[in-house]
């Protein structure tokens, strides 16, 4: 393999194709939701041990939550056993917010967290094959035993390929599909996802490359798909 | 400068995103162009991330239900209960008999069991100390032992549901890496008024319950189960007292556990109230575990009553503040999830 080519000896349609898939840098940035004073007296009164309060908290945040959820497990069920457990876990740790992070920030830790430690539960104990969840049509999150996805000859719609990525998100080991869909899917920022996950951001930054190449591998096999 | 397909594809995701410096780009560029394999396999990449960043998912709304388990779960978390002290006194230690308890007594509690565990090299690393199995395995500083300001013995405490609708207290004591030799350990629970300086408290048992007391070796953790009491006042806290003495050292500290809700009026500390009495005050208040170290108590003598007073603040933090504050108390929080008071 040859390291060194001279500018003038590039074949003009990798120019074309690097410039396609280099894209500008996004104008906007991924913002992050800060704490209103509502939110932070309701926390407060939660911290007092007033269930009413944290009975509103759960409504704030119970869809983001939730959909966090469903999108590392693509399993209604599961999800929602997540965010309950998620909740309850927030409620006994309450008084060790500080409003240092973000509340969101905060219960997106400890939902992460309850997902890995239920996997790892899981391992421990087996009973379905994670194989066999997987994502159909737009983010409607079903369980399904058969592998629908499309051959080669099938014209690729966007359903489609947003099925099988799915599907090749559910495959990755579950760190690495956390940072998939906490970056790609939630969009959060680098920073916050440190932050959810308490490293730094450059290990952030490596882990998410190293996550996206295997999610590129598990796609090979639809190449078709994401060429058309 | 080179790299190869490896190092080129650690920077797939920057280049991708414009984080690499320009002549970083110039690296990678100059390896793309002539690399087939790589072209094709960062197409892919780029292509992927593409339709990555475009993908839109459907929000849907949580469950129906969902809240309402959470808050379901949330209340039938079990009631402390409440056993008898002279029950524990009279020797009911295998075995308790459950007697409902009278609401003045505090925290009245009884010893469940106790468990140690070892741990190997690495549990002191954080404690500056006498050199521990820890610093065999890198760099260890050796600092001469200091009585006067170890560290805290308790670790953590957690709650723990026990059988038949109790809940245990888990207190996990952990030796400070200065103590190099096993300690005398006893542990006792302070009920409402205990002077936490008086040294005569092991052997009044009006004022304190004893709740264990053995030998704690270094390395090993032990955990203290402590049942709590029921039909306790709102914002109430379970207080134990615990000494330690090895050799010529010697340790001291209490620890301050909410058992039940805080009260939904916020009450405040005046002042000239007793230390003892304001942090538990505290502790209820803001539900907030709170230890008071060795050199806290050492200090309390001089401090008491306490010129600081309580007003609207936000957290324990701040009430611990402006309490103790102006008598040089320092609060600091813990990674157990406890608030630390010392007094350097």
């Amino acid at each position: 393999m040859s390291d060194a080519f001279p500018a003038s000896s590039q074949p003009s349609s990798y120019s074309v194709k690097t410039e396609a898939l280099q894209p500008d840098p996004p104008t906007a940035q991924r913002v992050r939701k800060e704490l209103s004073p509502a939110d932070r007296a309701l926390i407060t009164r939660a911290q007092r041990g007033d269930t009413g309060a944290f009975n509103e908290l759960i409504k704030l945040y119970e869809r983001a939550v939730y959909n966090f959820a469903l999108r590392l497990t693509a399993d209604t069920d599961d999800a929602g056993d997540i965010a309950q457990d998620a909740f309850i876990r927030a409620f006994n740790a309450i008084n060790s917010f500080r409003g240092d992070a973000s509340f969101t920030t905060w219960l997106f830790r400890i939902t992460t967290n309850v997902f890995l430690d239920e996997r790892k539960k899981r391992r421990a104990h087996p009973t379905q094959s994670l194989d066999e969840m997987v994502t159909v049509s737009e983010g409607t999150l079903v369980k399904q035993v058969e592998d629908h996805s499309p051959g080669p000859e099938t014209i690729a719609t966007d359903k489609e390929r947003t099925a099988a990525l799915n599907r090749a998100i559910q495959k990755l080991p579950e760190y690495q599909r956390a940072m998939v869909v906490m970056y790609h899917l939630e969009q959060k920022a680098y920073e916050e996802i440190a932050e959810i996950l308490e490293v730094p951001i450059g290990t952030v930054k490596s882990r998410l490359n190293r996550a996206r190449l295997a999610l590129k591998d598990l796609l090979s096999a639809d190449r078709e798909l994401l060429d058309s | 400068m080179n790299i190869n397909c490896e190092q080129l594809q650690d920077q797939y995701s920057d280049y991708f995103e414009h984080l690499l410096t320009p002549s970083e780009v110039e690296v990678f560029e100059r390896h793309i162009t002539g690399c087939e394999t790589c072209r094709a396999d960062y197409h892919t990449f780029a292509t992927m991330f593409q339709f990555l960043d475009r993908v839109e998912l459907t929000e849907v709304d949580a469950p129906a239900g969902l809240r309402a388990d959470i808050l379901s779960v949330i209340a039938q978390r079990p009631a402390a209960k409440v056993f008898s002290i002279k029950d524990w006194a009279n020797g009911a230690f295998a075995r308790p008999r459950l007697v409902w308890g009278s609401a003045l007594a505090v925290a009245a509690v009884i010893v469940f069991a106790v468990t140690t565990t070892f741990h190997g090299p690495g549990h002191n690393t954080s404690q500056p100390g006498v050199a521990t199995p820890a610093c065999m395995e890198g760099p260890c500083t050796t600092v001469a032992p200091t009585p006067t300001a170890p560290a805290p013995l308790l670790q953590n405490v957690t709650l723990k549901e026990g059988t038949a609708s109790l809940d245990y207290e888990v207190f996990t004591l952990h030796l400070p890496s200065v103590v190099a030799s096993t300690a005398n350990v006893s542990a006792y629970v302070l009920q409402d008024g205990d002077p936490v300086a008086d040294k005569t408290l092991e052997s009044d048992t009006d004022k304190a319950t004893p709740a264990w007391s053995g030998a704690l070796a270094p390395n090993v953790s032990l955990s203290l189960p402590v049942a709590v009491t029921s039909d306790l006042p709102a914002g109430t806290s379970l207080n134990l007292l615990l000494d330690w003495t090895s050799g010529d050292q010697s340790g001291r500290e209490v620890a301050f556990v909410p058992v039940t809700p805080a009260p939904s009026s916020v009450s405040s500390v005046a002042a000239n109230t007793s230390f003892y009495d304001a942090v538990r005050t505290i502790a209820g208040e803001y539900q907030q575990t709170i230890v008071a170290d060795n050199s806290a108590l050492s200090a309390l003598a001089a401090a008491q009553p306490l010129s600081g007073t309580t007003g609207n603040e936000l957290n324990a933090a701040q009430a611990l503040q402006s309490v103790l504050g102006p008598d040089g108390f320092v609060i600091t929080p813990q990674s157990g999830g406890y608030y630390l008071i010392s007094h350097p």
